[in-house]
């Protein structure tokens, strides 16, 4: 079923990257790191579901979004300012974290979950592969280098420099891995497959693999 | 490049605005659903109950827009598997011709976002939606169309993420003005998008199959994402909502995996969690796909769980594989087509 929504108001919009914005208003529920939100204009309108990026214990909630010329949402958020009213959902889904060692995954603004991980304070034992294009397009890049340190690995595929892992975060995924280590994979589609099947073939249990696609 | 718009795809309504548009009577938009969808014309010219003057600018300002399948592979057990060109890409439809019916199992988008872990498909990532006309291609632009009894909306792509386009077109396919099957000759598939189940039974009469794979929740999100937002558990909760309401005919499509969906500890759990709903299981063999860590249940395996489940009143039936020296699961061929693979930047 369509999920009930309430009005919220924003209280800020924060650039994330080119063509990519965080939208944030007065968090007022509980939540665990890593659910998602249905979002829409309207109380009645399209929904679209966000992956909170803010912490457990913030404030503020959260989404962080893109924009896709094509879409029908985005190109609408991103004309949203602070004091404008959005629709949105309890928080729901779970694909949350666990306590324990973990491979975060993320490309685009797949990130999204794990930044809220990360804002909620589960760093511990835990590795964010990143992937993107160019510097710039690491969403959230400089608290999670704050937070995970050397266990923020940044893959650049149209990049290269400091602290930039040069190629494609699915060629820096082709290398052996502990069987018994969970992955936590999101993004698009593709990422997810490509990624998923190379680390299948790197031996890790498909059981140990868990993914959410944006769609 | 024909940038002339199609009239195949476009429902009665759509058809009577561009009538009007073009200055005619509203009994026009009819008479071009007739001989699009029932008449099944390939070109303006064969409609002759419009005027000489009305075709030629028909054929000045649109195409019919059918294209023709660019492959077919047959089976020997006379299942074909043709290739259409769609969205600059091609998506696959297979004919399983049977004893008393004939089916093709149609595409809905090109590639799939979805991502579920034994679907070829889902390797493409996802490439584009279809059109009304490219769905509908898929069943006019058949070689074997007139023959078919049953379509089912099974091949490459999630339906319910494609909504008005499959809406649009499943209108077309069941209307008495449009293809006329009947909405018990059509099932749509889906791995349940909720809100867009909701909008499914509200606008369409036709049969629902439920890709469910496993019953156990944290089970089945390792092998479909999706568990991940919309829980099996919502959509069963939807289902069984709507069926006191609502007589269509549900089903489950169950792909046995050795080991992994395929216990009786799995059997157990199904038939708890479908307690209430009226609806049958289908189950499947799994087709290998490159790389997979999953492997098909063996033949015991698949009698066992029909026989437990159908002892306790969930009617069950195998479904028998076909075209599997084709590549029949869908996917596969069109993957292999897929000239280049577009690369994207993660």
């Amino acid at each position: 079923m369509a999920q009930p929504l309430r009005p919220v108001d924003v209280t800020r919009v924060e650039t994330a990257g080119p063509d990519a914005w965080t939208l944030y208003w007065k968090r007022d529920f509980s939540f665990h790191a890593g659910q998602v939100v249905a979002l829409s204009l309207t109380a009645d309108g399209p929904q679209r579901l966000y992956s909170l990026a803010t912490g457990e214990n913030e404030s503020e909630a959260g989404v962080l979004f893109n924009l896709a010329p094509d879409g029908w949402l985005t190109p609408r958020l991103q004309v949203v300012c602070a004091g404008q009213t959005l629709f949105v959902s309890e928080p729901f889904g779970s694909f949350v974290g666990t306590p324990g060692p973990a491979v975060w995954v993320a490309n685009g603004t797949g990130v999204a979950p794990f930044l809220s991980m990360v804002r909620s304070g589960q760093t511990a034992d835990k590795t964010l592969v990143q992937g993107a294009r160019t510097r710039s397009d690491f969403y959230g890049q400089e608290l999670l280098a704050g937070k995970l340190g050397a266990s923020y690995i940044r893959c650049a595929s149209a990049d290269t420099g400091e602290g930039l892992h040069a190629g494609r975060l699915t060629t820096f995924l082709g290398r052996p891995w502990p069987a018994d280590t969970p992955f936590y994979v999101c993004g698009s589609a593709a990422m997810v497959v490509e990624a998923r099947d190379i680390l299948i073939r790197q031996g890790v249990p498909f059981k140990s693999i868990l993914s959410e696609v944006y769609f | 490049m024909d940038t002339r718009p199609a009239l195949f795809g476009k429902t009665l309504e759509e058809l009577r605005t561009i009538a009007a548009g073009l200055g005619q009577k509203p009994y026009v938009g009819a008479q071009l659903a007739k001989g699009l969808y029932q008449r099944r014309v390939a070109s303006f010219d064969e409609m002759t109950d419009l005027s000489l003057a009305l075709r030629r600018r028909l054929e000045d300002e649109f195409t019919v827009g059918l294209t023709a399948p660019s492959k077919v592979d047959a089976s020997v057990d006379g299942t074909k598997k043709y290739l259409f060109p769609a969205a600059g890409k091609f998506v696959e439809a297979a004919f399983i011709p049977d004893a008393e019916r004939s089916t093709l199992c149609l595409s809905s988008q090109v590639g799939c976002k979805m991502g579920c872990l034994f679907c070829m498909t889902g390797k493409q990532g996802f490439q584009a939606h279809l059109s009304v006309n490219e769905i509908l291609n898929q069943v006019r632009s058949l070689p074997e169309g007139p023959q078919l009894t049953n379509v089912v909306y099974m091949g490459m792509g999630e339906p319910l993420d494609n909504l008005e386009n499959t809406l649009n077109s499943l209108e077309i396919l069941t209307a008495d003005w449009g293809l006329g099957f009947g909405v018990q000759r059509v099932t749509v598939s889906s791995i349940g998008l909720l809100p867009a189940l909701e909008t499914f039974f509200s606008r369409s009469r036709v049969r629902f199959a439920l890709s469910l794979h496993n019953p156990f929740e944290d089970e089945r999100r390792q092998l479909l994402p999706v568990q991940n937002v919309h829980a099996l558990s919502d959509v069963l909760a939807f289902l069984r909502t709507a069926q006191k309401t609502d007589a269509r005919r549900l089903s489950i499509e169950y792909i046995a995996f050795a080991g992994v969906n395929d216990t009786p500890r799995h059997v157990k759990e199904l038939v708890r969690i479908l307690h209430g709903i009226k609806i049958r299981v289908n189950l499947i063999r799994f087709h290998p796909i490159p790389g997979t860590p999953l492997a098909g249940s063996n033949e015991a395996a698949l009698v066992a769980m029909r026989d437990s489940l159908n002892e306790k009143g969930i009617p069950t039936t195998i479904r028998r594989s076909r075209g599997q020296d084709i590549y029949a699961a869908c996917g596969l061929l069109s993957t292999k087509a897929l000239l280049k693979p577009v690369v994207q930047d993660f």
